[in-house]
């Protein structure tokens, strides 16, 4: 359920805080342009299935919220930054690595000729002994790329800045199309690895008026759960490859593989791109490849267990596991962390159970949660969601039900915002439709809120724990940057 | 314990994709066939205009194509089949496709000189320019005991100064392209530059926008097109393999 508030600039703040107290979340904040008669600035709240849009109408001028919510810094930040809105608190960059003229996000064009380098700030921990790591953009494993700064005094780490922002390409801007052009196929490659979900919020948005068949919904959630599958295998397998333990991270990897396979003989396409479409699905699953599914879960079930108990017989595993990269409850609250990163630091939240959204009422799940927050903690939480997430994928596949997967759907004038929860967490698209066009569309990934989870939760720890805690954080780059 | 670990990676049968089977397997492109009325729908709804219908007849730039099949499905004429598609190829001009060409000659060897050099062994680093991380997924699948690519010779190194070939994902986004220019000066010549994927080659589905990403042919001269969004792990060596004559 979504309610609307428009409040005016001095009121914006008195009522974000009341919010804030009542237990919402600020879960995103973005702008409509251009400023002046028809600008504004809106922040998302959301409290179990209550989301509320805060939003008051700027000349160009912003309200600071971070001093009150230090959550809203990253979104004040970024839309500094996008739409060149001003904060009487100042803001450091946030995306871009270069400035030109004009704000990227606004309708007038920005320009890039006039672009100059934005210098790399250094950290503020200074001093005889201290030493700055730089480490990036491009780094020694095939992953994306970001830059890191570490201040180190002897081998723990004092403090460290992530500066991303290397991936961004624009996506935001692209999305402002005519409301009845499919733009599913840019969704899904907004981050490779969150296809489903991140399409699943677009089609929420672009089916705010349409009923979507029953048979579409679930072969959406089956999908959705296959993703979060191969990504949690893949993330837990990677804390086996980390630590150089590596007969579960050779079985890992085996393992992730034949979801893949298994994604491939069900949708055509190994990271399930190019199926879901607003409106439905683009593709059924015929009845045998369902059979199959079936025969591979039980399999997949056993061969997990065989890596889990190998990780959990390890002492030397658990020995680098346990204590090491603790994110406190306080800072999960605090930085508004989500997914399974926020359950492991003991925030009982999934959005799968709060929203209800496509068929998700209707399915039995459990949630996984810890109160430990360390590597160890978001490990397990990870192993206890992929076997909820193959229990749910044998639900799905058990009451399909014959009948139509895609119907025709274009979203009316308005806003429009859906909230789904994707493997790392809670994603938030919203989108302005004004005049059958989109207006504006922002996306907000879970990482754009964890990376700042990992800012807290590796000083302390050594060096060369620090792969292994950002493997733990699992975050994206591709999903921050845009 | 360490007989049960073996038989856990490889006695569990079919794991292990035969080299016979990685040279063989082809992925599918669309291609239109003799009742295309030429109505145009299909270039209409293509999201990454790769179809463009002329006077020459119907064509597909694979280097543009994401393979999301969505023209055949708008077809009034149902004229769009799914066919075998090239790996790879050594220019951009061949990844334009027609009816008539032939899909297996687009796929050359390089020159000799660069066969006896890396055929044998080939090391590579991945440069990410602002991929969706599928690409990144799919690479790191190719060292998997399901294709291990180690027993083409084909490894991943740590560091640029240790590569023979630049496997460029990405579509060069603006954030990214001091730090190509900057890694393809730390690899030592002779190098290979691999183009991986749609986005790599053309820049996919982020053309336009406020970044306007075009592929990295700007900045990097690819000596290899690797077709796909992404590449499958078997697609990538299959065309390193094919491109540098490695024995299998």
């Amino acid at each position: 359920m979504i309610s609307q508030v428009r409040t005016d600039r001095e009121g914006f703040r008195a009522s974000a805080i009341d919010l804030d107290s009542d237990g919402y979340r600020l879960m995103d904040m973005f702008t409509e342009e251009p400023f002046g008669d028809a600008g504004a600035v809106s922040a998302l709240f959301r409290r179990g299935d209550d989301v509320v849009r805060l939003w008051y109408p700027t000349d160009g001028r912003g309200v600071t919220l971070s001093r009150d919510i230090p959550c809203a810094s990253p979104f004040e930040r970024r839309m500094a930054e996008m739409s060149g809105i001003t904060f009487d608190m100042g803001t450091d960059p946030i995306v871009y690595r270069r400035r030109g003229d004009g704000h990227p996000l606004q309708k007038t064009p920005y320009d890039r000729s006039t672009e100059v380098r934005i210098p790399l700030k250094p950290n503020s921990t200074v001093g005889d002994d201290v030493f700055e790591i730089p480490v990036g953009p491009v780094h020694a494993g095939i992953i994306e790329p970001g830059h890191f700064r570490f201040s180190v005094a002897g081998e723990p780490v004092i403090e460290l800045n992530p500066s991303l922002g290397y991936t961004h390409r624009g996506i935001e801007k692209l999305m402002e199309v005519p409301a009845g052009r499919d733009m599913s196929r840019l969704v899904e490659r907004i981050s490779g690895d969150t296809c489903v979900a991140n399409c699943i919020a677009y089609a929420e948005i672009m089916e705010s008026d349409t009923r979507i068949p029953r048979r579409a919904r679930i072969i959406r959630v089956l999908m959705a759960e296959m993703e979060r599958l191969y990504n949690h295998i893949g993330a837990v397998t990677g804390i086996c490859t980390d630590t150089a333990f590596n007969v579960p991270s050779a079985m890992g990897s085996g393992i992730q593989e034949r979801v893949f396979r298994m994604n491939m003989s069900l949708t055509r396409h190994r990271q399930l791109m190019n199926c879901v479409v607003p409106g439905g699905v683009r593709r059924d699953i015929p009845d045998s490849r369902l059979r199959e599914l079936d025969d591979f879960l039980i399999r997949l079930k056993f061969d997990l267990m065989d890596l889990t108990d190998r990780m959990m017989d390890s002492p030397a595993l658990q020995d680098r596991l346990e204590g090491t990269g603790v994110l406190t409850n306080a800072k999960a609250v605090g930085i508004g962390a989500v997914g399974p990163i926020a359950r492991a630091s003991g925030v009982r939240s999934d959005v799968r159970r709060e929203l209800d959204y496509e068929c998700y009422g209707d399915l039995g799940l459990n949630l996984c949660s810890d109160d430990r927050g360390d590597v160890n903690a978001r490990t397990m939480v990870r192993i206890g969601e992929i076997y909820e997430s193959i229990n749910l994928v044998h639900q799905c596949a058990e009451m399909l039900e014959p009948g139509e997967t895609r119907v025709r759907a274009v979203p009316s004038d308005g806003f429009h915002c859906s909230v789904v929860e994707a493997p790392r967490g809670e994603l938030v698209h919203s989108a302005v439709v004004r005049d059958g066009r989109v207006w504006r569309y922002s996306v907000r990934d879970p990482s754009f809120v964890n990376w700042f989870g990992m800012c807290h939760a590796v000083p302390g720890n050594v060096v060369p724990d620090f792969p292994l805690i950002n493997k733990s954080f699992g975050l994206s780059y591709a999903g921050n940057d845009l | 314990m360490f007989a049960t670990s073996l038989s856990n990676l490889v006695g569990r049968g079919r794991n292990t994709v035969p080299a016979d089977d990685i040279m063989d397997g082809r992925g599918t492109m669309p291609m239109s066939s003799e009742r295309c009325t030429g109505c145009g729908s299909c270039a209409e709804n293509c999201p990454t205009a790769a179809i463009s219908i002329s006077d020459d007849g119907w064509s597909v730039d694979l280097g543009r194509c994401i393979f999301c099949m969505d023209c055949a499905m708008v077809c009034p004429a149902d004229a769009i089949a799914e066919v075998p598609a090239p790996d790879y190829a050594l220019s951009r001009d061949d990844l334009v496709v027609r009816r008539e060409t032939d899909v297996a000659s687009i796929e050359g060897v390089l020159d000799e000189r660069t066969r006896r050099m890396f055929s044998e062994s080939l090391a590579i680093r991945e440069l990410d320019t602002g991929s969706c991380n599928a690409c990144e997924i799919e690479l790191n699948c190719m060292s998997n005991q399901f294709y291990d690519a180690h027993r083409f010779g084909i490894k991943v190194v740590a560091s640029p100064r240790h590569a023979d070939a630049l496997v460029v994902t990405g579509p060069m986004a603006e954030n990214m392209r001091e730090a190509a220019v900057r890694t393809d000066e730390a690899t030592p010549s002779p190098k290979l530059i691999v183009a991986n994927g749609t986005c790599a080659i053309s820049g996919g589905v982020f053309v336009g926008g406020d970044v306007a990403p075009s592929g990295i042919s700007d900045v990097l001269e690819p000596h290899i097109y690797i077709i796909g969004c992404p590449p499958s792990p078997d697609r990538v060596i299959r065309s390193l393999a094919k491109a540098l004559g490695m024995r299998h």
